[in-house]
């Protein structure tokens, strides 16, 4: 973790620095670097859920409403490739989430905590780790049912 | 994962005193509204406008909640009963599904939000006092233009969901659509605005030390509810934009004749339609977890479990409003995506509910009445999540579909997951903000004829749907055998729900007056709203507390001690600055104070602005369309003056003077970092809206097997291209501006900016004579509408980034920015950025994509 009284990167995000003299604290939300990893840890699983939900159910809309010319293009088996694509993808970028949520859990468990000093993210990401396995068993088990049914 | 840590048994009753130095005379005076009516109309303070936003939603709930649903029993009572006409009928259930969903749960938590969240996070004020009263104006105005259709006899009758084409200008020619569209549009404005609010609120301005991990539950919740608001109302005013253009300009989105689809009504619709529920229930669970710990004595179990249940619910809602069409006729697999989606949400709700039994297991119960709601929360909303899983299955909701299983369904799920939640929020909080506790035994009363009423109201429901009887039907024959189960759903609401709801609004009225002084802590509870005396003082707080626990009134000896520069920064705002209202940001993650900013004061612009957004519907409603342009020029010119620049209150010496001591810059100016959040989410909100009309584009493709339609040609390129490049090249040449500006080169500054304004100009002028030259025109065929929509949705995103730089550009010309201080220039360079990539999508789109196939 980084020194809080430090600054992290004076130069970042114009019309960020203030007062007179400017200041040791980053006053720009996207400099704030610390907070940045840990919202990536909280929602990034969710996201990647969504977006492998998004894709799978827009590709299969392609295919099963679209017709006309060009629109052959989603037909099977490119449904069936696009939703194991993606499938696998979002599942990688769960596992990695999961895999770094775990490493970082593990090495804050021993920091104060939430109710001592310390920076108190350890229940942020500890809640991130839970969101990021509902995540891959989410994305499974959305995408389960294109091994069983006929695509359209 | 969390280390083995000593449980507290019994904790700690005696609440820590917040210390009361001699400024908090001065700082009440400052924080307070001004007085008399004009003071009303001007009110900015969040309890105010917190406890405003409540008694709306209340008196929206007794009169569209409880006066329809009782005529609608009364009818349904007896078979081939004649009380009511069908179309009396319509009316009634549309109405009542409408209120409810838009005007009564919704405000109410906006209210509790605003109304708690600084006392619960431990800040003055939320970071938008003016946005939370525009919200609070707009919303009124909302339900009063919606519920005007009565006075006009149109009242709204195609359902809650107002489906096309039965919606469409074919099936509903007269003004009761509108009504639904524009009164609905106006209270929508509001709902956005206050979610803005509540997020930054949230993320932003908490007491010192509140880290991300120390956040009370209640706020957890309510910030997953104002991004959910965000995420799901943008496209319904997408979606409702669409259908009033339909109904008032003839453009063709929702008629199958000319290219339109009426399910891409049904997607725009429940894309809102689903996550709005949760957006009731999740703030409703935030409740119950901020109870729970407080009256069976014990800390929340597995508090990591329940924030991370709550965000999975904010994200997974999203991927289920298909569920409730599954009888249109999707394709199986999309189908099954769906279904698989609305059956993962199960998990995170499972865990919550084990989360809080096993709470309430460890610990030792006090029945007092906010703790009796909770647990008949807990029976009844358990009894509708497990219809609602049931439903969630394909071959099951094709059955159930349309039948009053799903009515007894969505009453256990509303009534028993959000209302119960709310009368306990209510019997918790009124102590708070009345200085007087509700009275224990009307309490009781209260909570056992609606627990008893709820269930015999709701569910015969399940059993008589099974049996096939339908929804929004107004009558059934006599031999069908469902009177017996009908009877006692009447019987539910006439004899319990009504007198429990009318025991309730009684002890209110008497617990004013008469009810028992209640201290600062009646509940011996964990959280900081409790620490202030009860009513609270206007600004809340005098020493900003320091936060160093989840429960902080359970396990901090007092408020005032912890982090050195912590507790620097708290004393220091205790005693400077008294002559304007200053609230304090933090970081994020790490609750360590970033900046002192400047609260707006009370002004009468959030009015005006919210009278000019009434303006522009009702031009849209009476069809006096210049009356619109008067509705937009209002608006823009209160929200110019409602932002006007005054004067920091103070010398720069100050400011440093504070800064030197307590290590955390001063804007008296306005805060450089909400204002920069504030331009994140806008820019969100922004391209929320623009994804849902490409959606809406790509859908209509779909849905055409000819795109462009025969007869129509591919838009010509050249053009749109210049326009496109022009209008990137603008944003580039504001964006160089600001990078001068940053090395004290104003005049670059200066010749950046107004070249930037200049090719801009030039690009938009060359994009409308573009658009406005097309071979084709909106009303023409689905492919024009969705093109013309499309493409002036960009012309308007183009123009606001142009008027921000024509605004930054005389602002600069009047020397306000330095190299220092310019956050107003770095938000329209943000903003600019947002419309650099909006405009190349939608070039792409507009262009580039009927080529494609």
């Amino acid at each position: 973790m980084t020194d809080p009284e430090r600054p992290e990167d004076g130069t970042r995000g114009a019309g960020a620095l203030t007062g007179v003299t400017g200041t040791r604290y980053p006053v720009d939300a996207s400099a704030d670097r610390r907070a940045r990893g840990v919202w990536v840890m909280l929602i990034g699983g969710p996201v990647i859920w969504f977006a492998h939900f998004m894709i799978v159910y827009l590709v299969a809309e392609a295919a099963c409403t679209g017709d006309g010319p060009g629109m052959a293009l989603f037909n099977p088996p490119v449904l069936e490739i696009v939703i194991a694509a993606a499938t696998v993808a979002a599942a990688l970028g769960c596992l990695l989430l999961i895999g770094r949520g775990y490493q970082s859990a593990a090495e804050s468990r021993n920091a104060p905590g939430d109710r001592g000093g310390g920076d108190g993210n350890h229940a942020t990401i500890y809640s991130g780790l839970l969101l990021s396995g509902l995540s891959l068993i989410a994305t499974l088990f959305v995408a389960f049912p294109s091994l069983v049914l006929a695509p359209c | 994962m969390n280390p083995p840590r000593p449980t507290t048994p019994e904790p700690r009753r005696d609440t820590p005193a917040t210390a009361e130095p001699a400024t908090h005379e001065t700082l009440d005076r400052l924080w307070a509204d001004p007085p008399g009516l004009w003071g009303q109309l001007t009110a900015v303070q969040n309890d105010k406008i917190g406890v405003r936003l409540i008694l709306t939603g209340f008196f929206f709930l007794l009169l569209g909640g409880s006066f329809d649903s009782v005529l609608m029993r009364l009818q349904l009572a007896v078979a081939e009963n004649d009380l009511l006409s069908p179309q009396l009928y319509n009316e009634l259930f549309t109405n009542h599904g409408t209120v409810t969903m838009f005007l009564v749960i919704l405000p109410l938590f906006e209210g509790f939000a605003v109304l708690l969240l600084p006392l619960l996070l431990g800040t003055r004020e939320m970071p938008f006092p003016r946005l939370g009263a525009f919200g609070y104006w707009t919303f009124l105005f909302g339900g009063l233009l919606y519920y005007s259709a009565t006075l006009f006899s149109h009242v709204p009758d195609a359902g809650w969901f107002a489906y096309t084409p039965l919606s469409g200008p074919q099936f509903s020619p007269d003004m009761a659509i509108d009504f639904w569209v524009l009164g609905l549009g106006v209270a929508e404005v509001g709902a956005i605005a206050v979610a803005f609010e509540i997020i930054i609120g949230v993320l932003k301005t908490r007491a010192p030390g509140m880290t991300l991990g120390r956040i009370p539950l209640f706020a957890w919740s309510l910030l997953v509810m104002a991004f959910m608001i965000l995420f799901a109302f943008t496209p319904l005013i997408v979606g409702s934009l669409l259908l009033e253009l339909d109904r008032g300009f003839g453009t063709q989105f929702f008629n199958p004749d000319l290219g339109g689809s009426s399910l891409l009504w049904q997607h725009l619709f429940w894309i809102f339609g689903h996550p709005e529920v949760y957006i009731q229930s999740v703030p409703a669970a935030g409740i119950v977890s901020m109870i729970i710990p407080v009256f069976v004595r014990r800390r929340i179990i597995g508090y990591n479990w329940l924030v991370a249940s709550v965000v999975a619910i904010g994200f997974l809602s999203f991927g289920l409003w298909a569920h409730h069409m599954f009888a249109v006729g999707l394709a199986p697999i999309i189908l099954s995506f769906f279904a698989a989606a609305s059956m993962m949400i199960a998990i995170p709700t499972g865990v919550q509910f084990f989360a809080w039994i096993a709470t309430i297991w460890g610990g030792r119960p006090v029945w007092r009445p906010p703790f009796l709601f909770v647990v008949g929360f807990l029976v009844i909303f358990l009894i509708g999540g497990i219809t609602g899983v049931m439903v969630a299955a394909p071959p099951f909701d094709l059955q159930a579909h349309d039948s009053h299983f799903v009515v007894g369904h969505l009453h256990y799920v509303l009534i028993g997951g959000v209302a119960f939640p709310i009368f306990a929020g209510v019997y918790y909080w009124f102590p708070k903000f009345t200085g007087r506790l509700l009275s224990e035994r009307l309490g009781r009363w209260n909570f056992w004829l609606l627990f008893v009423g709820v269930n015999v109201a709701f569910f015969p429901m399940h059993i008589v749907g099974l049996m096939g009887m339908p929804r929004r039907v107004y009558t059934y024959d006599e031999g069908l055998g469902w009177g017996i189960y009908n009877m006692i759903s009447t019987i539910g609401v006439v004899a319990f729900i009504v007198p429990g709801i009318a025991v309730f609004v009684w002890n209110v009225v008497r617990s004013l007056r008469r009810g028992e002084a209640a201290g600062a802590n009646p509940w011996g509870a964990d959280t900081l709203e409790w620490a202030v005396p009860s009513p609270p003082a206007q600004h809340g707080w005098t020493n900003l507390p320091i936060v160093t626990s989840r429960h902080p009134l359970w396990d901090q000896k007092d408020l005032a001690s912890g982090d050195e520069s912590l507790v620097s920064t708290a004393r220091g705002l205790g005693e400077w600055p008294l002559r304007w209202r200053a609230a304090v940001t933090v970081g994020t993650a790490d609750g360590r104070p970033q900046e002192v900013f400047r609260v707006a004061d009370p002004s009468i612009w959030p009015l005006v602005t919210a009278g000019g957004v009434l303006v522009i519907f009702l031009g849209e409603l009476s069809k006096i369309r210049w009356s619109i342009g008067i509705g937009v020029l209002i608006v823009v010119i209160g929200a110019i003056a409602w932002n006007w620049p005054t004067d920091p209150p103070m010398t720069v010496e100050e400011e440093a003077e504070f800064e030197r001591k307590h290590a955390v810059p001063v804007n008296a100016g306005g805060s450089v970092v909400i204002s920069a959040w504030a331009t994140a989410i806008g820019i969100l909100f922004v391209s929320i809206a623009f994804s849902s009309l490409l959606l809406s584009y790509f859908y209509l493709r779909l849905e055409n097997a000819q795109w462009p339609p025969v007869g129509i040609p591919d838009p010509g390129l050249i053009v749109g291209l210049v326009a496109a490049v022009l209008v990137v090249a603008a944003g580039l040449m504001a964006r160089w501006g600001m990078h001068r500006l940053g090395s004290d080169d104003r005049r670059g500054f200066l010749a950046g900016l107004a070249s930037s304004l200049a090719v801009g100009g030039l690009g938009l002028s060359l994009q409308i004579g573009d658009v406005t030259e097309m071979a084709f025109a909106w009303t023409d065929h689905a492919y024009g509408s969705v093109f013309h929509t499309l493409a002036w949705f960009v012309l308007v995103v183009g123009s606001i980034a142009l008027i921000m730089t024509l605004t930054v550009l005389f602002w600069g010309f009047r020397r306000l920015y330095t190299s220092r201080r310019h956050a107003a220039v770095a938000n329209v360079i943000r903003l600019w950025t947002a419309a650099q990539v909006i405009w190349s999508i939608g070039f792409a789109t507009l262009y580039l994509a009927p080529r494609l196939t």
